[in-house]
């Protein structure tokens, strides 16, 4: 084994390089002793050392080329350059602090940025081509959208046209349904789903199986698969679980597997049974609406989203001909579940994306121009060496090292860097989305970044060396020229120019980016949400089983508002069953007497609160009335809607007395569908349901006790919100100690309202300061940049300079000379980043909020902020150069 | 001796000699020089000391390895021993070696 021996040498050799070096010396002394003393005059020999010495050769070159062959020369080589390397960094502190930090924060970004993406874009989505699976809703010609019902999800399944669109289509209705763990009861939420629906959405168990055919079928035992989360908040990650009997409803299930981690759809599902074990088969009769249920799909992989709404249109067609009352103009929309679930993140990561793009190339001109600068002034050093006889490699190689040893430390430095922006990214953003807490760095990221700013570190390292050590009077010339005074390398000064103007472009674009974005965070922070958050605490209800009646329900609620109101330090108590900003709604169906034209299609968010809730939350009220008691007490039927319903409805006509019909939505009741007649006695100022940036859409309220919802939220108006958080811990468990935990645990249930509305802009917060501190990073660099190139200019005219003022010229004329070149520089990066803004406008466009991408401010703002920070940039080193002694300056350097 | 007498080595035969020798047994740098000297009867001239970066060539090879132990005479030394593979190569370069000196005489008794 040839190869093992050689290898093993070389290793030897390479990692005892000193001890192998003074075995090759003490073998050829020994050689020259045992030669001296074997041919000594007795035995024959010539007799003393010299003659060994003539026989041996010359032993210091013959020692030499034995460890170039050993290959100790490079290693001697690396070590020289290393020392020559730090000794000149040390000299030159600033160049490599400036290098390292610009480096590390282009590798950082980069590295941070493309983990993010890339772990929300692909591994968030635990499903088989997350791409093509889609969520099917409805959608109707006035543009609003619902959930299919389950026979309209039986009748696309039946269809023959829908198989040309899908792979496979799949109902799931979901549920609420306690879980006996030990003696306490957990509500949490279930999915019945139909025997295609793993096979669409497209997951694997994580331990034991799906749900087969078998289980599925009538009778069948009742089997369920459980969610990872749930899997191990409960049952502590224990694989024993398989088979075990779990206790759902009071009646017993056997789990048969355990799906992968973040494998979880609908969102609030962590068991799935077979559709034929759901307790209200009669819900699944009903057409029409239905909030809790899901209908997912697989598009075939020719097939796009809009050729299947293509596809599925006569299906559609065919159904609303066969039941007018509730398919009548209804179509089948198919959305992405990735969209779905990450759509709320995507303008933000497109955002970040861009701008970490724009970083990466500005650190790569950044590092560029300093390498560029670095060279040129060494140009002579570099020459002088050639001269002297190093080689062409070898200075190359110094260059080279220069160049690696750099990247490898801003690398080492970009990789903390990102692994600490990954923590803090996770934190900012992770409650949005799945799986954020499985975040970890891309080594992809790191190479692509890596490899780009070593790319330019390289090239710039090395183009300039190779210059300087051309050997057709390279060297001669440069020697010449330096000592002349005169320019040395143009091309490297105007290539200089070059990089500064792209890194001022870079730079507009940054700033014009931050400035639109926080235009658009000022006015989104600033938008009245239509009540008032401060000092409202809220607590979700989720009801135990034995408050499944309406009336059970709605005595609970007054109950829990009447303890509410016990606590010191609380205004005023009040219920709803969906506050704005928890991400939860529900939509009724609206009809209006005499309006014929009006179908299923209208629906409006629907509230079920007590009198109390408007005085909670501070709402005004902008024509007739609120609930009062009789409202509440004997609900026979009075509504009160917002403006944008009174607008949408009543346009200019004044709704109030006018008679309308809803529908009963909360499916959980028998009543589900039914019609609630009854007439519009106020209309309230809109209030933001979602975000302070979605506007608010129609909305009706309805007394509580008109429909009791089966859960809810509890909101308390307090004079300090989060002093009075424990004694209302304390109040809610008095009513029933199963609502809320005990201790701090439960504590953490209670939400501040102010801290929920805020949140919701967290996304805009955090992309907003990212892409301000990136701004104010590229602006410091591209004038560091700046203040290089003039600085450079200046050292070589000095005797320009100085002839010009020994003829003359004012301070002014020198300082205008010189900011004339600068001027060029800063108008040409300004217009182009203003193009490339105006051009790359798009990207962001999805993180405006009442902002024009070419807003007029932000561009003049950010022109003028730019224009004067680079004349500053430019007039410091400008200044030296009116500061000079013309004598001095022309007796030369 | 004249120096005519004397013959400068073919390049890559120093390689060929060394393992050849090296199939004696294990020896140090100075044993083999001193035995390639003996064989040529002191024709080939073999600058001494440039054994020893062909030593490290072949070691590099696989085609040798060494190790510290004591001489005869109670010195330390370096040993030097041929491979399996070291032997494989000889084969080689001696054959070829011969088919190129079959070549030369050819050419010389034509000539």
């Amino acid at each position: 084994m040839s190869f093992i021996d050689g290898w093993r040498h070389r290793v030897r050799v390479w990692l005892h390089a000193e001890a192998y070096d003074r075995e090759i010396r003490e073998e050829m002394q020994q050689h020259l002793a045992l030669d001296a003393a074997g041919r000594a005059p007795a035995a024959g020999g010539t007799g003393d050392a010299h003659a060994a010495r003539r026989r041996f050769g010359n032993p210091t070159y013959l020692a030499e080329e034995r460890r170039r062959v050993a290959g100790l020369g490079v290693l001697d080589g690396a070590k020289l350059d290393a020392r020559h390397l730090l000794r000149s960094l040390r000299n030159a502190p600033g160049f490599a602090a400036v290098t390292i930090l610009t480096l590390a924060l282009g590798i950082g970004v980069t590295t941070t940025v493309v983990s993010i993406t890339d772990h929300v874009l692909y591994r968030s989505l635990p499903f088989r081509d997350p791409g093509r699976l889609m969520m099917m809703l409805e959608r109707d010609d006035h543009g609003g959208f619902r959930a299919p019902s389950a026979p309209t999800a039986l009748d696309w399944q039946r269809d023959p046209a829908t198989a040309q669109a899908f792979e496979g289509l799949s109902f799931a209705r979901g549920d609420g349904v306690s879980l006996r763990i030990g003696e306490s009861r957990e509500s949490i939420g279930a999915a019945y789903v139909d025997s295609q629906f793993f096979r669409v959405l497209g997951v694997r168990p994580l331990l034991g199986r799906l749900l087969l055919a078998d289980d599925h079928r009538a009778g069948a035992p009742p089997a369920t698969v459980m969610s990872f989360r749930l899997w191990k908040k409960f049952y502590a990650g224990d694989e024993s679980i398989i088979g075990r009997t779990i206790t759902v409803d009071s009646s017993p299930v056997t789990v048969i597997g355990v799906l992968q981690p973040g494998a979880v759809y609908p969102g609030f599902a962590d068991l799935w049974s077979p559709i034929s074990q759901y307790k209200r088969q009669d819900i699944l009769q009903q057409r029409g609406l239905h909030a809790d249920s899901r209908t997912i799909a697989r598009l075939r992989p020719a097939v796009d989203s809009a050729r299947a709404v293509a596809l599925m249109r006569p299906v559609s067609m065919r159904l609303a001909e066969q039941y007018p009352e509730a398919q009548k103009t209804w179509a089948a929309a198919p959305f992405s579940v990735a969209g779905e679930i990450i759509g709320d993140v995507r303008p933000m990561l497109s955002t970040l994306s861009a701008a970490a793009l724009a970083v990466l190339l500005l650190v790569c001109a950044n590092v560029a121009g300093l390498l560029l600068a670095r060279v040129t002034t060494r140009t002579r050093e570099l020459a002088l060496r050639t001269a002297l006889g190093a080689s062409r490699g070898r200075v190359v190689r110094q260059l080279l090292t220069e160049s690696l040893i750099l990247t490898l430390i801003g690398g080492m430095l970009g990789t903390a860097m990102a692994s600490l922006l990954l923590r803090l990214s996770t934190k900012a953003i992770g409650a949005r989305l799945p799986r954020m807490d499985e975040l970890t760095m891309d080594v992809r990221g790191l190479l692509i970044a890596g490899a780009a700013t070593l790319g330019t570190a390289l090239l710039c390292g090395l183009w300039p060396a190779f210059r300087a050590t051309r050997r057709d009077a390279g060297a001669g010339t440069v020697l010449r020229a330096s000592a002349l005074g005169s320019v040395g390398v143009r091309s490297e000064s105007r290539l200089r120019r070059v990089l500064v103007t792209v890194q001022f472009a870079l730079a507009v674009v940054l700033l014009i980016g931050a400035g639109l974005l926080l235009q658009s965070f000022r006015r989104a922070a600033a938008v009245d949400v239509g009540f008032n958050p401060t000092g409202v605490v809220s607590l979700r209800i989720q009801t135990p089983p034995s408050y499944a009646s309406a009336e059970a329900a709605a005595a609970l609620y007054t109950r829990l508002m009447d303890a509410a109101r016990g606590v010191p330090g609380v205004v005023e108590a009040g219920f709803i069953n969906h506050s704005p900003f928890s991400r939860a709604g529900i939509y009724t169906t609206l009809a209006i007497e005499g309006r014929s034209t009006l179908d299923s299609s209208n629906q409006v968010l629907y509230r079920t609160v007590s009198g109390t809730y408007l005085p909670v939350m501070r709402m005004s009220v902008a024509a007739g009335r609120w609930f009062d008691d009789t409202d509440i007490r004997s609900p026979g039927g009075s509504f009160v809607i917002n403006e944008t319903m009174a607008r949408r409805y009543w346009a200019g006509a004044n709704p109030v007395g006018q008679r309308i019909v809803l529908t009963r939505s909360s499916q959980a009741r028998a009543d589900f569908g039914k019609p609630l007649p009854g007439s519009v006695i106020g209309v309230v100022a809109d209030v933001y349901q979602r975000r302070q940036d979605v506007p608010p859409e129609p909305e009706v309220y309805v007394p509580y006790t008109l429909e009791t919802w089966p859960w809810g939220m509890l909101v308390v108006r307090a004079r300090d919100g989060a002093r009075v958080i424990r004694a209302l811990a304390r109040a809610v468990r008095s009513v029933d100690p199963r609502l809320v935990a005990e201790g701090a645990q439960g504590e953490k249930d209670f939400a501040l309202m102010e801290q929920t509305v805020a949140s919701t802009l967290q996304p805009r917060r955090v992309s907003t300061s990212v892409v301000a501190a990136f701004a104010a990073f590229a602006l410091a660099l591209a004038c560091i940049g700046m203040y290089g190139v003039v600085a450079y200019g200046i050292s070589q005219r000095t005797r320009e300079i100085g002839v010009r003022k020994a003829l003359g010229a004012t301070d002014d004329a020198i300082a205008g000379l010189i900011m004339r070149e600068s001027l060029t520089v800063i108008v040409l990066g300004v217009v182009i980043g203003c193009a490339g803004a105006f051009g790359g406008g798009r990207v962001i466009k999805g993180m405006l909020f009442n902002t024009e991408i070419a807003d007029p401010w932000t561009y003049a703002a950010t022109i003028v902020v730019l224009v004067v920070v680079a004349a500053v940039a430019t007039y410091l080193p400008a200044r030296r150069a009116m500061l000079l002694d013309p004598v001095i300056a022309m007796r030369g350097e | 001796m004249p120096k005519s007498n004397r013959s400068e080595l073919m390049p890559g035969t120093l390689d060929m000699l060394v393992l050849h020798t090296l199939t004696l047994g294990p020896l140090h740098g100075y044993a083999i020089a001193q035995h390639i000297e003996r064989l040529s009867e002191s024709v080939l001239q073999v600058e001494q000391g440039s054994l020893y970066p062909a030593l490290e060539r072949l070691e590099r090879k696989g085609w040798v390895t060494s190790k510290w132990g004591e001489s005869p005479t109670g010195r330390r030394a370096r040993y030097y021993r041929i491979t399996a593979s070291g032997e494989k190569q000889l084969g080689r370069e001696t054959s070829e070696f011969e088919r190129v000196m079959l070549a030369i005489n050819r050419v010389l008794k034509r000539a």
